[in-house]
């Protein structure tokens, strides 16, 4: 029972409806006489039927296997999603307690370094030679001393203080009876700021009263010395004024004597001077050695305390209309008032600059 | 235009008519949470839901295909239609209720054609024969694609390669099929 391509458009035409008017009612009849005919009508339709079939489950095999794909994707997703979550908690929890462990190890390290004492004199011993070298002729740690930024307490430098000089720092030291004495544990410079670590440390800090009397040298293992304090030296300030650039100049010197309030004038720059003004110029500066490499200043009014200057570089300080300046090495940086720590701005200014050079 | 998600109605008589099949899937996806409570309010049970929304996903997809389709509500709205049909047909098939729908394909292989063929056999030969005859003649019969979609998508040179392989297959197929059967099964 072959079938030509002409029956079977011509079927295909009457199944799917194509076939109308006198083209259909011409099949209908020959339909009904050709017994023929209704066999290939009947076979062809059970085939379709069969195609359509097979190609129905092929259509639902295809959407189930995609949305289980899809589903299984997405739970891929959450498991792998978790189990990554899970690795980096357990990661962190064995970095912290490895880190832990370390800091623990530092710390006992710290405490035999501390208890030999062989090394403890021989740090104080380089210690003293380096402030030696840095500070001839300027004012030393009077022995016992504590800085307000130390945070830890160190053994002190052997310099001994004349009757006079004692009787001041006592003066000083009773003006200002709040200390930083507080064990503060070594932190991360780089994570935090320089204003960030001071104010961890100020929140930690507690006040006891003291005088010179009182204070020992004292040598505690646990202890971590951050900030220190160089020297002290009181400088006056070199004014300007606007209009008249030279009339009031005074140059500072760089003499350090302890506790000393005294202004030296160098002869050379004084020459050339106009006039000097002594009063309320005075400007206590103070070299600090920042442990986070901090290079700035602090300034409140009073006292300018340098991070990150050597004691032996000379520096200048300068006046304009009421702003401070700091000259170093023939760079000018403004200083403004802050309770916290700033750093360096070179002024830019070439109309100040010339004014600040003269 | 409608937009539904991403896929705006357009475009997705658009896939459908160049016979992309993974739109089926965004279709399944994007309307089963709309046909499940259809169903659920209507009495249907939570274990026909996924037939029904797949026999309606691929109901729609066929009937894009015809030459007569033209979408004058959303497609959400035409697809619902599709899914209440289907859902009453369910329902009625397990309330006893079946009628025969002289429309379905199955029926044409009914009690009182000249010639008793069994349909699973058919449907073996079909799944047995040449990928590119099945592929030919699965996209003629059941998706409706025209010529030109069919010869794109078998990469055929042009309709008339189209017309001449489908008969081709076709008669290869009856061929098969005869072969399978005795004399004695037609009457």
């Amino acid at each position: 029972m072959n079938i030509d391509q002409k029956t079977y458009d011509l079927i295909n035409s009457y199944l799917s409806g194509e076939l109308q008017g006198r083209k259909l009612d011409a099949f209908k009849a020959e339909l009904k006489t050709n017994k023929n005919l209704q066999e290939k009508l009947e076979l062809q339709k059970a085939i379709i039927a069969g195609i359509e079939d097979v190609r129905l489950n092929e259509l639902k095999n295809f959407l189930k296997d995609n949305i289980s794909k899809k589903q299984n994707t997405k739970r891929n997703i959450i498991k792998t999603s978790l189990t990554i979550a899970a690795s980096i908690g357990l990661i962190l929890i064995i970095f912290f307690s490895i880190k832990s462990l370390i800091n623990n190890d530092n710390d006992s390290s710290y405490s035999s370094d501390y208890q030999d004492s062989l090394k403890y004199e021989k740090t104080k011993a380089l210690e003293n030679q380096k402030i030696n070298q840095v500070t001839t002729n300027t004012p030393t740690y009077p022995e016992n001393s504590i800085d307000t930024q130390l945070l830890a307490i160190a053994p002190p430098p052997d310099i001994e203080l004349s009757d006079e000089e004692t009787t001041e720092l006592n003066k000083e030291l009773a003006e200002d009876k709040i200390i930083d004495n507080e064990i503060v544990e070594e932190s991360e410079p780089d994570s935090e700021s320089y204003d960030e670590i001071q104010d961890k440390l100020m929140t930690q800090k507690k006040s006891i009263d003291y005088s010179l009397a009182d204070i020992q040298p004292t040598r505690n293992d646990s202890l971590v010395q951050m900030d220190q304090l160089i020297a002290t030296i009181f400088k006056s300030v070199r004014s300007f004024s606007n209009a008249e650039t030279n009339d009031s100049l005074e140059i500072v010197s760089n003499n350090i004597k302890p506790g000393s309030t005294s202004i030296q004038v160098t002869k050379s720059r004084a020459k050339k001077s106009k006039k000097f003004t002594n009063e309320n110029l005075t400007i206590k500066l103070e070299y600090w050695n920042s442990v986070i490499g901090f290079n700035g200043y602090k300034y409140d009014g009073n006292t300018l305390q340098l991070f990150g200057i050597a004691q032996n570089e000379t520096v200048n300080l300068l006046s304009l209309d009421n702003r401070l300046y700091l000259k170093k090495n023939k760079q000018i940086y403004s200083i403004e008032k802050s309770s916290s720590a700033k750093r360096f701005t070179a002024v830019t200014n070439s109309i100040l600059l010339k004014i600040l050079h003269e | 235009m409608f937009i539904i998600g991403k896929i705006s109605d357009e475009l997705i008589v658009e896939k459908i008519k160049s016979g992309d099949e993974k739109i089926l899937v965004y279709l399944y996806k994007e309307y089963h949470s709309l046909i499940k409570s259809f169903i659920l309010k209507n009495g249907g049970e939570e274990n026909i839901i996924d037939d029904i929304v797949q026999d309606t996903v691929i109901s729609l997809w066929r009937n894009v295909q015809k030459p007569k389709f033209l979408l004058q509500a959303k497609l959400s709205t035409y697809t619902l239609a599709i899914a209440k049909n289907k859902l009453f047909k369910e329902l009625k098939k397990r309330n006893r209720f079946r009628r025969v729908d002289a429309a379905h394909t199955k029926s044409m292989v009914a009690s009182n054609t000249t010639i008793n063929l069994d349909h699973s056999i058919i449907v073996q030969i079909v799944q047995e024969m040449d990928e590119t005859c099945r592929k030919l003649l699965s996209y003629f019969y059941f998706d409706g694609f025209n010529n030109k979609t069919i010869a794109e998508r078998l990469n055929f040179a042009n309709t008339n390669t189209v017309k001449s392989k489908k008969y081709q297959c076709f008669k290869k197929l009856q061929s098969t099929v005869l072969e399978n059967y005795q004399k004695d099964d037609f009457i």
